[in-house]
């Protein structure tokens, strides 16, 4: 025989053994189940976000089904039907079953506020996936958030508009009634100031008509570079279309979740939002973690398609799943809380994030909806 | 049907009609009241007709049949029938020259051999059928043999070469064939011309068919596959016997002895090819061979199938040959150079000098070498091999050495960005070695573009890399030395490689090819392409964690951090970043610590940043 081929035949031999090397025994289910109860809006005015972040649990439970000691994860879905009361009602339900080890609960800053109020009282370890209002794991040693908080959210927006844009004129739009708005906003104003930005105007979220237009027309003539508007989707919508019409090229950047509520709710508004900035957990083109990588290929089929709402759902489920796993059965509360609320280096779908105090230190995303599509433009951490 | 011309017309001339048999049974009887024929017959019996003119001294009015094309383009005639009859009557005749092959008569060509594509009738064919002949003939070309001649003409020249084919012209102006040579031929000058096809290669004979058929005007320069013999009397002898077509209607075999007689047609023909024909006594022979192999080469060409791509003759390509024999030969001025070049280059790199090392890259005699070394690989000449081989390993040695020496005398130790660019050699080093290959083996083979040796040293920079190596050695820095001889190496292999492949297309390759040192060199190439293709790799992947940083802010301490630009290289197992930063908060030691631990979490590898701020106002 050649030598060639007695090397060739060597070398063949070699990678198959070492291809057999990897470590690929499956994990097995041991008959052991853990229950975590899952508070959505899949009714109401929330219903869209809701359904997304079923989704996004959903998948990431499809995927990794099992603590690493086989045990299988059961999510019991309760439906708030987006109302506060029905919200309340259901987690003091879960939180009072002793199978239920522990909570997520998908609703908006108002409602996980009043919960916080409670938490304490039921001992039961909860994960807020999006509300981003500062105040809520401050309230409670019992609530751990997985989104960013408001301070985060608004400095990196004022530093991204005054330091990567290079603008300094800035006016605001809010809701004084709702804490999520408002928290922004005064978190955004103060930072933009404290780098020598100029806020020519705070103004009331809820303007339209020719109230909006004679306002608008104020910010023009004082030479306002941005606008930047914490109020809720449809008057963010209205700004823009008054913009538009008014024909003012004018820098305009809103809040998380803005382009998933449009995307799984206002689906008409999406050519509107054209050229909006967003800070967010997630963009469809930013670079994913591997594990997101790996899910993203084995079971999304068109990635444009994940919502912000199903992304941190997704990355909620992977920390429930990652404390259960650090408190192996008989799943102490205590034991699972203890290890939401400090995580260090945390390998998510989106990327890796931290939880100090129940506080995630996560990323800033900020993108660009350009084409009905979210286009990521940077990443602040 | 022949026309006898003894009854009133409009050119006032008296016709009478004769059938061509009994013209031929008698023809002193009708050449008693006329002495000029017009005739439309067939070749067979133009052929007679010619006879018996020559014969009975009687001239010639000539009205081409529809299929004639051949006889109406020999003597100018148009097609049209009233036309040529016009021509026919005209009393203008002149008198020229006949050409007989083997006893039979010539009037446009005979074609012996193998011509693909080159020797087709044009007929009328569907588009079928048109492709089918050139998908045959096509295929013929795999096929060609160089088969041996030998050649005498009239004043006893002997020729002896090798050739597919041999076409011999009468007069044929407008052909595509007449084009072929620079010379004029005349149904008027007594000499008779042949066009000998030698083509080397299948490349070349296609390149030939491309611009024979392109090709509008009549030709400055004879082909380079062609040679061509004038003369009044040629005898054509191939080795072994060939079929002759004569005017495409008649054939005849080998030998084929050629002969003009001396105004032996009175014929009527138009002003034009008069004027294209005019008299001639002083045409000499001429016999232009030197495109054709010699005598001594016969043997190798006429073995077996003309190959795809070209050999020659160290005969053929004297000059070059000699100059690439003196490139290969080591001598002082080639010492000399190296070591100033490589001088040079290392105080360039150590001053980071970009026009400092391009000076030296001008100054490094390198290149002839390595492209007498690929002409070496690609005729198996050993000679050539050795020299070469010997020469670029004593200016390896030299550069070492030298650079060594530059770094001992010279207390620089900074590693610059000119030397690091040098220790990260890819597939893109190899691809730019490649063409450079290509660029050196081509201006070598035409003197005109000689001068372009320069631009291409500068392409591949083969002295700089060594340099390097030698400032890595002086250094002790190992990974330096290797990752620079390694692009030094990349160069070398692929410059070889390209420039003996483009040889072999430029046709220089010889008859016998050394296989083994083609094995050799593809090789070396595959095990250099492993470690390009690892370093290619890397280079990808450090270019994307380099646009993934640039999507990144860092937000440390409340600072707000962009990052610019970033250029990552590797050093040993450490990554080496150039951060441009820009930040409005002064950054003190402790916001640079944690900058970099969120760099660091990138990457495996041991990161060493390096960080120019600007500071937004």
């Amino acid at each position: 025989m050649h030598h060639i081929a007695k090397i060739l035949i060597l070398f063949t031999t070699m990678l198959l053994l070492l291809s057999g090397c990897e470590n690929k025994t499956e994990l097995k289910p041991n008959g052991n189940v853990v229950k975590i109860g899952v508070i959505v809006p899949l009714k109401g005015k929330d219903a869209a976000m809701g359904k997304e972040a079923v989704k996004g649990l959903k998948i990431l439970q499809k995927t990794v089904p099992l603590t690493k000691d086989g045990t299988r994860i059961e999510l019991i879905f309760k439906n708030n039907r987006s109302d506060l009361n029905t919200t309340l009602l259901y987690y003091k339900k879960l939180a009072s079953d002793k199978e239920i080890k522990a909570i997520a609960v998908i609703a908006e800053s108002e409602s996980l506020l009043k919960i916080a109020d409670i938490a304490d009282e039921y001992r039961t370890p909860t994960l807020n996936i999006f509300a981003t209002h500062p105040d809520i794991s401050k309230k409670s040693s019992y609530i751990s958030s997985i989104c960013f908080n408001n301070i985060h959210q608004g400095q990196v927006a004022a530093l991204y508009i005054r330091d990567d844009l290079l603008l300094d004129r800035a006016a605001i739009f809010y809701d004084k009634e709702n804490p999520y708005s408002a928290t922004l906003s005064k978190e955004f104003e103060k930072k933009f100031k404290w780098i020598e930005g100029n806020v020519v105007a705070k103004l009331p979220g809820n303007l339209t008509g020719s109230k909006l237009e004679a306002e608008l027309n104020f910010l023009k003539k004082e030479k306002t570079d941005v606008l930047y508007m914490t109020q809720n989707v449809n008057n963010v919508f209205e700004v823009m279309k008054a913009v538009k019409k008014m024909d003012w090229d004018v820098t305009m950047m809103s809040r998380d979740g803005l382009f998933s509520r449009v995307k799984s709710k206002h689906k008409e508004m999406i050519n509107l939002a054209d050229g909006l900035l967003t800070t967010d957990h997630f963009s469809n083109s930013m670079p994913l973690s591997d594990l997101g990588m790996q899910i993203v290929e084995k079971y999304i089929d068109d990635i444009d398609s994940v919502t912000n709402f199903a992304a941190l759902s997704g990355e909620g489920y992977l920390l429930l799943k990652h404390a259960l796993e650090q408190c192996n059965k008989p799943f102490k509360k205590e034991c699972i809380n203890t290890h939401m609320r400090n995580v260090n280096q945390f390998k998510g779908f989106i990327g890796d994030f931290d939880i100090y105090e129940g506080n995630a230190m996560r990323p800033v995303i900020i993108s660009k909806i350009q084409n009905g599509k979210m286009l990521f433009v940077v990443k602040i951490y | 049907m022949l026309k006898f011309c003894t009854s009133a017309n409009p050119h006032k001339t008296a016709i009478t009609a004769v059938h061509y048999d009994k013209f031929c049974k008698e023809p002193e009887k009708y050449l008693e009241k006329s002495t000029h024929i017009v005739a439309s017959i067939s070749e067979e019996r133009l052929e007679n007709l010619f006879n018996l003119a020559m014969l009975h001294h009687f001239s010639l009015g000539l009205v081409p049949l529809n299929t004639q094309k051949y006889l109406a383009g020999a003597l100018n005639l148009p097609l049209n029938v009233d036309e040529s009859i016009d021509i026919a009557l005209q009393n203008n005749m002149q008198a020229i020259d006949l050409v007989r092959c083997n006893d039979q008569t010539l009037i446009s060509k005979a074609v012996m051999g193998w011509l693909p594509l080159l020797d087709t009738q044009s007929s009328k064919k569907s588009l079928k059928q048109y492709l089918f002949d050139f998908y045959t003939e096509l295929k013929k070309l795999f096929t060609v043999n160089l088969i041996p001649f030998e050649i005498e003409t009239a004043n006893g020249k002997k020729i002896k070469t090798a050739a597919s084919g041999v076409i011999v012209l009468h007069h044929q102006k407008s052909s595509m064939v007449s084009k072929l040579s620079p010379y004029e031929n005349s149904l008027r000058d007594g000499m008779i011309s042949i066009i000998i096809f030698s083509p080397f290669s299948v490349f070349e004979y296609i390149k030939f068919l491309f611009i024979a058929r392109l090709s509008m005007k009549k030709r400055k320069t004879l082909p380079t596959i062609i040679g061509y013999i004038r003369s009044s009397k040629i005898e054509i002898k191939p080795q072994k016997p060939l079929k002759a077509d004569i005017d495409s209607y008649s054939s005849s075999s080998t030998p084929l002895v050629c002969e003009v007689i001396r105004d032996a047609l009175l014929i009527n023909a138009p002003e034009s090819f008069w004027e294209d024909n005019p008299k001639s006594t002083t045409v000499k022979e001429a016999v232009k061979v030197d495109n054709l192999p010699n005598e001594k080469e016969i043997p190798k060409y006429s073995q077996k199938h003309i190959p795809l791509l070209s050999y020659a003759s160290e005969e053929r390509f004297k000059d070059l040959f000699q100059s690439l024999r003196e490139d290969a030969k080591t001598n002082s001025t080639y010492l000399t150079l190296m070591t100033l070049s490589t001088i040079l280059a290392s105080i360039g790199l150590l001053l980071n000098s970009t026009s400092v090392v391009i000076g030296a890259m001008l100054l490094a005699p390198l290149m002839a070498p390595i492209v007498s070394l690929a002409m070496g690989i690609l005729r198996g000449d050993e000679n050539l091999l050795k020299a070469s081989t010997a020469k670029i390993a004593i200016g390896v040695v030299t550069a070492l050495i030298s650079s060594v020496a530059v770094i001992y005398i010279i207390p620089l130790t900074v590693i610059t960005n000119e030397i690091i660019s040098r220790t990260n050699p890819t597939l893109l080093d190899l691809g730019v070695a490649i063409v450079s290959g290509i660029a050196a083996a081509y201006s070598k083979s035409f003197k005109e573009i000689v001068q372009s040796l320069a631009g291409v040293a500068i392409a591949v920079a083969l002295v700089p890399p060594l340099a390097v190596a030698g400032i890595g050695l002086g250094m002790g820095e190992i990974y330096i030395f290797i990752g620079a001889f390694l692009l030094f190496l990349t160069n070398l292999v692929g410059i070889i490689l390209s420039a003996t492949f483009t040889f072999q297309i430029l046709g220089y390759s010889s008859v016998l090819k050394s296989k083994k040192s083609f094995l050799f060199v593809s090789l070396l190439l595959a095990a250099i392409s492993f470690p390009l293709y690892l370093s290619y790799n890397e280079i990808y992947e450090n270019h994307k964690l380099s646009l993934f940083m640039k999507q990144e802010r860092y937000l440390i301490n409340g600072k707000y951090i962009i990052i610019n630009d970033a250029d990552i290289r590797k050093k040993a197992n450490m990554l080496i970043i150039n951060l441009h930063l820009s930040a409005r908060e002064q950054l003190t030691r402790s916001d640079l610590g944690l900058l970099k631990k969120k760099i660091q979490s990138h990457t495996d590898r041991k990161v060493y940043i390096k960080a120019k701020i600007d500071y937004i106002l």
